[in-house]
């Protein structure tokens, strides 16, 4: 728990380099900026920031790269509520309830949930951090491919929620992603499918393949609207509505702590990122709700569960970072390396000797979190002001943008190539009804499924028994299972309320028919 | 065409697509056998192609309608809401397409003419395909874009972008 | 600039061909006298904030001193760094663009595993300061004490302990040639396969696998967690004196790990003799700079001068061994 004296201390160092705070601000503002060009991923937006870093002081340093961090997380959201292309895989699951809102109109509140929800989690996630940050990086290591594999199979999950008309062609476009994910070297060294061209030898890059397939099914499509919404009155940028969405998402606190937990413990995980947290918050937000079937037209909880589980996941990976030493995604593999040019190496040694140190860093980015607030209204003011533009503006500029975009995740044409050939692939899988967002998911997932399902086979020799020396594993199954069965139960409960209700309505209208004909004499 | 009594449209369309789709999957499963038929290597990538390619054959059906049973179908449709609707008047399919096409272009012709002139043709050809038809907006907005994106990008990543005239 | 940026748009075309052969036929003592008159390359062929990156950024401003010119680090990471070292084949032999990276074993690995379309001897060696090893690790809580007792157990055993290693690494040969050595067949043992040295040593350190094999250098964040068993070095290392030496326990053949440093292509120690002399002092003397080794000790970033003969032995050395073992990686 907390060591109260090495607090004082923390707030010591806080007050005492209040200089370091004026990088709060363009550290925000730079995150967001960058994280909102598709393209360009939280580590991305990082790594640009490194070098610049070491001119400063420690302090200064980690406190600008933090707010790169923190402003980074959100930013990626705005590009996919307004123009249904996730900035970075984070916020993919934003766009399923985010975009539909906008394109109700209630960008304004979706961008206020959205950000409220990035803030109040962002908070939480370092709360308890400073709570657990040691018993927590025991527990991390501990996660081995087992518990791994349950957290992947966890996010295919999120298929069951994508719902499409013919299941057999979401499940056939879920089977492409998943291979089109496990092309080039697999964990155990061997290379399929690259075609012999040596950049596929990592895989299919899938910033690329992601804004592609989402691009194709929507920007092409907006080459015969003369606005991104097409009623005329739904375009204002309003102060006042996104300050309603921000107050609304105080509404949804069960929505909030769900997405916070499932955030924290997934960013925590070394190696898992921050791509699949969004996702099983979302999957279990609309499982677990009682108007599941709004989803994914523009349902706020949606949005709120998805930015909940990427703001609170930062904690969660800064947790690992700072514990142990270890990154737990790109993001915190670049604050090392900040760390480390500053000469400190983060890790046990770290916590135990400058825990004053580490508390102020999580001070600092709890006050990021709620500065953040602030720059970020500003920000989505300006940034809806895309909604005014004509598409004849909009639209190749950001095409422009995605393609350089992707050219900087490569170095070289072979992002932007990506680009258009998955793009191809999307509008063609659009036109016959796909789901894209399964393909989507199979290319973000397929690399670890496989990396976890292999890694579980070789350490349990092939016993299938391995699973009862895992209590880890078994605990997430088990939660797992039992969601999915509630949900179950929940529905069949929810159907069979329906029936009766229906029957009911039946009875009454029957009765109200026989008493009309009963009537209907008396006044002929 | 006709199967005994019955006749049947094909969506030639969606047949292409799916036939493409399995060729490219059973391509992919033939490699990774050819790489090595270990464990360690088919794991998850073998299941999961067969099970791609059986969908293939569940699914094959699906592109021949009986003549009658179309219209039916359409109420199906409607009800997804993730799937985007895609407008199919003619012209609003030929301008994604234009569109599209422009993009490939610029794509494949970022290296070759340069990034600049590549991102300025661009720009120009989707201002003109989404409408814009007055030559000094035309060219003004294209140059604006291409410098912009240029020097921005230029600025923010290390790997050297091809340029002829910036 | 416009200069630098239009050759790239030459390149393509038969009048580059012309350009570049001009450029090529000017006398070298010619060129070497202005070097360097502008910004200079360093290729980093990992992502940003790995060891060669932090490095290649610590080094650079005691490098740009003696250099007299600004460095400019561009990370091309990808495909076990043969995207990096295409990309550094393929620019103009001008001294330019200098290499920063794990030349052994990853040169040689991409070369005889992945058929990368480069040879060995296309890189020339300038210094290698930092030498890792392979490092057999248990998770300091674990039940295994010694690898006497690794042995022991597998001997009787080969499934009962996990093993956690890298596939085509260094570190995977080494493992498969200490217990070949011990006579325990390596295709019995149950082998769990990292894609990297960071998820195996987290695996290590967190008891998911009962011995990891891999670098030494990356524990040390960690060292509080592990149990060093063997190291695979002929001699004490420096950075982990406490981790008994592998010959104490076993005779066997090993190789060494990551060398990693500065280096550039062949083509430009032939063409451009002079500037390549010119690189050689610089690195140099930056290497030897008191204020940069306090500077990089910090860090944890190796300094030593080994020189290019040394280092391009030891590279040489390295990428002969892999060859005679590549079959034990396949």
């Amino acid at each position: 728990m907390i060591d109260f004296s090495a607090f004082n201390d923390a707030l010591g160092i806080m007050f005492t380099s209040a200089g370091s705070w004026g990088w709060i601000v363009p550290g925000l503002i730079v995150g967001l900026v960058f994280s909102a060009i598709p393209g360009i991923s939280i580590t991305m937006a990082m790594a640009i920031v490194l070098p610049m870093s070491l001119y400063m002081d420690f302090f200064s340093a980690i406190v600008f790269l933090t707010s790169v961090y923190t402003g980074a997380g959100f930013g990626g959201s705005v590009p996919a509520i307004l123009m249904n292309i996730p900035g970075s895989p984070s916020s993919f699951a934003t766009t399923f309830d985010g975009y539909a809102m906008s394109q109700k109109g209630e960008h304004n509140e979706a961008l206020g949930y959205a950000l409220f929800a990035s803030t109040l989690c962002g908070i939480a996630g370092y709360v308890l951090l400073l709570l657990v940050i040691e018993p927590l990086a025991d527990i991390v290591l501990r996660i081995g491919p087992v518990e791994m594999f349950a957290v992947a199979i966890w996010g295919m999950m999120l298929l069951g929620s994508l719902g499409s008309a013919y299941i057999s062609r979401g499940l056939l476009a879920a089977a492409l992603g998943i291979l089109l994910g496990t092309v080039g070297m697999n964990t155990a060294g061997f290379t399929r499918g690259t075609l012999g061209l040596p950049v596929l030898l990592d895989g299919i890059a899938p910033i690329p393949a992601m804004i592609g397939l989402l691009a194709a099914s929507q920007l092409l499509s907006l080459a015969s609207r003369d606005y991104i919404i097409e009623a005329e009155g739904s375009r204002e940028v309003s102060l006042r509505k996104i300050l309603k969405g921000c107050w609304g998402t105080m509404k949804y606190p069960g929505v909030l702590l769900r997405g916070s937990i499932i955030g924290i413990i997934i960013g925590a995980v070394p190696g898992v990122g921050s791509s699949i947290g969004n996702l099983i918050a979302y999957a279990e937000t609309k499982r677990t709700a009682k108007d599941s079937a709004t989803f994914g037209k523009g349902n706020p909880k949606g949005v709120i569960a998805a930015e909940s589980a990427v703001a609170s996941g930062e904690g969660g990976s800064m947790a690992t970072m700072l514990a142990l030493g270890i990154p737990g995604g790109g993001a915190t593999a670049i604050l090392i390396a900040a760390f480390m040019m500053h000469n400190i190496v983060p890790g046990p040694s770290f916590i135990e000797t400058q825990k004053p140190m580490v508390y102020a860093i999580i001070l600092n980015n709890i006050v990021q979190a709620i500065v953040l607030l602030a720059v970020g209204i500003g920000f989505i003011y300006v940034a809806s002001n895309i909604m005014k533009v004509r598409t004849r503006y909009v639209l190749p500029a950001i095409l422009v943008i995605a393609t350089l975009g992707t050219f900087a995740v490569t170095g070289e044409a072979a992002g932007p190539i990506t680009l258009f050939v998955f793009a191809l692939l999307g509008y063609a899988l659009n036109r016959y009804q796909y789901p894209v967002s399964a393909v989507v998911v199979g290319i973000l997932l397929g690399r670890m499924l496989e990396t976890e399902f292999l890694r579980s086979y070789q350490l349990s020799g092939g016993n299938p028994l391995y699973i009862l020396e895992r209590p880890g594993a078994m605990a997430i199954f088990a939660v797992m299972f039992a969601s999915l069965a509630m949900t179950a139960w929940g529905k069949r409960k929810q159907n069979r309320a329906e029936a009766a209700e229906a029957l009911a309505m039946e009875k009454l209208r029957d009765e109200a028919a026989a008493h009309a004909a009963h009537t209907t004499p008396s006044k002929g | 065409m006709r199967i005994g009594r019955q006749t049947y449209a094909i969506d030639y369309g969606h047949l292409a697509l799916i036939t493409l789709i399995a060729a490219a999957v059973f391509w992919y499963l033939l490699d990774a056998r050819s790489v090595s038929l270990s464990i360690n290597n088919l794991l998850l990538v073998q299941p999961v192609a067969i099970f791609a390619l059986a969908l293939y054959l569940f699914i094959l059906p699906q592109c021949f309608h009986k003549v009658d049973a179309r219209a039916a179908e359409k109420s199906v449709d409607e009800a997804d809401p993730f799937a985007v609707k895609l407008s199919t008047d003619r012209a609003d399919v030929i301008r994604m397409a234009a569109l599209g096409l422009s993009l490939g272009l610029m794509v494949f012709l970022l290296d070759v003419i340069g990034f600049d002139i590549a991102i300025f043709l661009f720009a120009a050809a989707a201002m003109a395909i989404c409408g814009e038809r007055r030559p000094l907006h035309l060219l003004g907005f294209s140059l604006v874009v291409t410098l912009v994106t240029i020097y921005g990008f230029r600025a923010l990543i290390s790997y050297p972008m091809p340029t002829t005239l910036l | 600039m416009t200069h630098f940026t239009r050759r790239d748009l030459f390149k393509i075309s038969a009048g580059g061909v012309a350009v570049a052969s001009g450029m090529v036929a000017m006398p070298s003592i010619l060129r070497a006298a202005t070097y360097p008159s502008r910004p200079i390359n360093v290729i980093v062929p990992f992502a940003t904030g790995g060891y060669n990156d932090r490095l290649s950024r610590a080094f650079m401003p005691y490098l740009e001193q003696e250099l007299g010119q600004p460095l400019v680090i561009v990370n091309k990471p990808g495909a076990g760094t043969q995207l990096g070292n295409s990309y550094a084949l393929n620019q103009p032999a001008d001294g330019y663009s200098i290499l920063c990276t794990s030349a052994a074993p990853y040169i040689p690995l991409t070369v005889l595993l992945q058929n990368a379309p480069y040879k060995v001897e296309d890189f020339t060696m300038i210094n290698l300061p930092s030498r890792d090893y392979t490092l057999a690790a248990t998770s300091s809580g674990g039940p295994v004490k010694t690898f006497a007792e690794v042995i022991e157990k597998l001997k009787k055993d080969p499934s009962s302990l996990s093993i956690g290693v890298q596939p085509a690494s260094a570190d995977y040969a080494n493992m498969v040639l200490a217990f070949q050595a011990a006579g325990i067949d390596p295709s019995k043992l149950r082998i769990v396969t990292y894609d990297g040295g960071g998820p195996a040593r987290n695996a290590t350190a967190g008891a998911q696998v009962d011995v990891g094999f891999v670098g030494g250098e990356g524990f040390l964040p960690l060292k509080s967690k592990i149990r060093p068993l063997a190291i695979f070095a002929a001699e004490k290392v420096d950075w982990f004196p406490d981790a008994p030496l592998i010959g104490a326990t076993l005779k066997t053949d090993f190789v060494e790990g990551s060398q990693r440093g500065w280096a550039v292509s062949t083509k430009l120690t032939k063409e451009q003799p002079e500037i390549y002399k010119i690189l050689v002092a610089a690195v140099e003397k930056a290497s030897k700079n008191p204020k940069a080794i306090e500077t990089l000790k910090l860090q944890e970033l190796a300094t030593t001068w080994y020189g290019p003969e040394a280092s391009n032995k030891a590279y040489l050395d390295n990428a002969a061994k892999m060859a005679k073992y590549v079959d034990l990686l396949k």
